[in-house]
């Protein structure tokens, strides 16, 4: 079969010399066969491609902790009131029990435990618990553009929310802020939840989840939120109307500390889910059914998958509104840089989205200072054409 | 290890699409399932791997049912490759290889893992492409790497394990379909018992110790390559002539599909040395 091949290769060119022409034979098998730029590995490379695949991924989170680590010293100095570094250092060291408080400015303290503090805090958490379910979310239904939004977890909290301030307003006019600052949070973490487990039971028929059928429903659901959302503002009175808007465009304004316990919890416990069932994601990504092949539980992870990840979500949401395409972006973003590996792009992805969160509200309460920009617009208008250069590149 | 399958029946939209089939894949025996298309040889593969749930009937692996045995242990007990492999997130062919260790390990792979790795990569010559993401490679070498992601699994399955193959030469040339069949085979002589579902019935005569012929759900024939392989068997089967000539090197089936347009009638039996013929 190569005979031909070769001879008529031979016959098209000069006379050669023998060994011109034995190269040239080689060559034609070897270009054949598509074995000249190829070569063999041997185990021990082997070996060593996997075993360096750790020292890689120690890299990668000890250079994101360190980019976490600036950007909150940053964000901690900056703000309304600065606070330079020595000041800081000087604060902390008072902390400890160590030094005076004489020569400080006035209400310092005050300013960086309750108030600085607190809401870098609280940018962290929520950055972190974003990302990290985008992440997950993106990894088992094997669509890079599946965010929390797409199981309802974020219509079903805005519409918890938006009731809180429209309906329950009538009800409490001195508003619901004043009787309990717990309650807006608390109703759209319900509705968060509660969306997003009529989404799951609608796309799931004899103990089965259909991928299709679950998408399909959220949007659904999404569509009626949206509506319903829409009879609350149009019954909403202007003051209301404001609040309304304002919820929805996100915001990390200082939460009172003892409410990061409640963000903090939920995330905590869904992060620490997400990781555990990081390596089953990594079979989802062969897809379900060679996940299925390869011993993972299938019905059971992608269970876990999705309350772990609307826990996150929900109490993200419920305390801050919508902050748009955290979620999307940042996985996106690695997993260009490090690969889709779950066990590396699910901690990278909570310190990249803790970071690039934080940075984004350090830039909200600084560029308008001393007013606040909404933090959602932020992120969506950096992360948009962020998005959208992505996706032409990917396209080149 | 032993398969068995007990009268499976499956039935979708009231439509049987397997049918009362009973079979046994005995430890080191390499069958080939063959069959027209919608025969129903893909769904008999999902009821052997437990993907789908037999409407009656019980597949059991090693004297335990499949719904008894809990996703890991199964996973540590067959392997499979199915029909259509689709990676999300350019994975390379080293990541997607190394999940088929996933069975045997908790989250890190360890140094026999490695080995399996690197011999099945090494196996169906796919080192080369350890670090190249999966849809940088062509049809053919993504299906190999998936074929090296099967084969890894099956290294260290108990009692050799159950290798179910679903089309494995589909997009492969003859090479080195030829190669995944010898893999195969040498899975068989660990004690594996393998099924490869095979279009290429010369192939299959080549490559298989037992034949399987599935029609409409029911099977119709078993038995060795050339008591299967008969002109009349293939011909009612296929709806498509065919004549059986003996296969210079190991005498086996040798068949050649016929013009059915063509009037002329069909050559005589042909002697054993019958190169004349091409």
């Amino acid at each position: 079969m190569s005979r031909p091949l070769a001879a008529s290769s031979l016959s098209s060119s000069q006379p050669k010399s023998g060994w011109a022409r034995s190269m040239q034979l080689w060559r034609a098998f070897a270009s054949r066969h598509g074995e000249s730029d190829r070569y063999q590995r041997s185990r021990a490379d082997i070996d060593h491609l996997v075993e360096g695949r750790r020292g890689w991924h120690l890299l990668v989170l000890a250079l994101l902790t360190m980019l976490c680590a600036v950007v909150c010293v940053v964000a901690t100095s900056h703000g309304a009131v600065s606070l330079p570094y020595d000041t800081l250092l000087r604060l902390l060291a008072l902390k400890l029990g160590v030094g005076s408080p004489d020569a400080l400015p006035a209400a310092a303290e005050a300013i960086l435990w309750s108030i600085r503090i607190p809401r870098v805090v609280m940018a962290l958490l929520v950055g972190a618990g974003l990302a990290m379910a985008g992440a997950a979310l993106q990894g088992i239904f094997r669509n890079p553009l599946a965010d929390p939004g797409l199981i309802g977890v974020s219509s079903g909290a805005a519409l918890g929310a938006v009731f809180t301030i429209v309906g329950l307003g009538w009800l409490l006019p001195q508003g619901t802020t004043a009787v309990a600052p717990w309650l807006l949070p608390a109703v759209a973490f319900c509705g968060g939840g509660a969306t997003t487990w009529v989404v799951y039971r609608l796309a799931t028929r004899d103990g089965r989840t259909d991928v299709a059928t679950l998408l399909l429903a959220g949007i659904a659901i999404n569509a009626i939120s949206g509506a319903l959302l829409g009879v609350l503002i149009f019954l909403a009175d202007d003051a209301q109307l404001r609040s309304v808007t304002l919820w929805m465009l996100g915001s990390l304004a200082s939460p009172p500390s003892q409410l990061l316990l409640w963000v903090g919890v939920p995330i905590a416990v869904g992060a620490t889910l997400l990781v555990r069932h990081a390596e089953a994601l990594n079979a989802f990504l062969l897809g379900e059914r060679q996940a299925g092949h390869l011993g993972v539980d299938v019905g059971a992870t992608r269970r876990t998958v999705v309350v772990a990840s609307s826990l996150m979500v929900g109490a993200a949401v419920a305390f801050t509104g919508i902050i748009g395409f955290v979620g999307l972006v940042v996985p996106h973003l690695l997993r260009l840089i490090v690969g889709p590996d779950h066990r590396l792009l699910l901690p990278a992805s909570a310190l990249l989205g803790a970071a690039l969160l934080t940075f984004a509200d350090l830039l909200a309460r600084t560029i308008a200072a001393p007013m606040e920009v909404p933090i959602g617009i932020l992120t969506s208008l950096v992360g948009g054409p962020f998005f959208l250069a992505l996706l032409l590149r990917a396209r080149r | 290890m032993d398969l068995q399958a007990e009268d499976l029946v499956l039935r979708r939209g009231g439509r049987a699409l397997v049918d009362g089939v009973s079979f046994e894949l005995a430890s080191g025996v390499v069958s080939a399932l063959v069959g027209p298309n919608g025969a129903g040889k893909s769904t008999l593969i999902a009821l052997l791997a437990g993907d789908e749930r037999p409407c009656r009937g019980v597949v059991s692996i090693g004297g335990a049912t499949l719904a008894s045995m809990r996703p890991r242990a199964l996973a540590r007990r067959r392997a499979l490759l199915p029909q259509q492999n689709a990676v999300s997130f350019s994975m390379t062919a080293l990541e997607v290889v190394l999940l088929g260790r996933y069975p045997y390990h908790e989250g890190i792979a360890g140094p026999a893992d490695r080995a399996a790795v690197w011999e099945a990569l090494d196996a169906v010559g796919m080192t080369w492409a350890a670090e190249v993401p999966l849809e940088r490679l062509s049809g053919g070498e993504q299906l190999r790497v998936q074929a090296a992601r099967v084969f890894a699994q099956s290294v260290g399955a108990e009692g050799g394990g159950v290798l179910l193959l679903d089309e494995p030469t589909a997009s492969l040339d003859v090479a080195h379909a030829a190669l995944v069949l010898r893999l195969a085979r040498s899975a068989a002589a660990r004690g594996a018992a393998v099924l490869v579902v095979l279009h290429d019935l010369n192939l299959a005569a080549r490559s298989a110790d037992n034949i399987l012929l599935l029609a409409q759900g029911r099977l119709i024939a078993t038995g060795s390559p050339a008591a299967v392989f008969t002109e009349r068997l293939i011909a009612t089967t296929w709806g498509h002539p065919v004549a059986i000539l003996v296969h210079p090197q190991d005498q086996g089936p040798l068949v050649v599909p016929l013009d059915p347009l063509a009037s002329h009638p069909i050559a005589p039996p042909t002697p054993p040395n019958a190169q004349v013929m091409s």
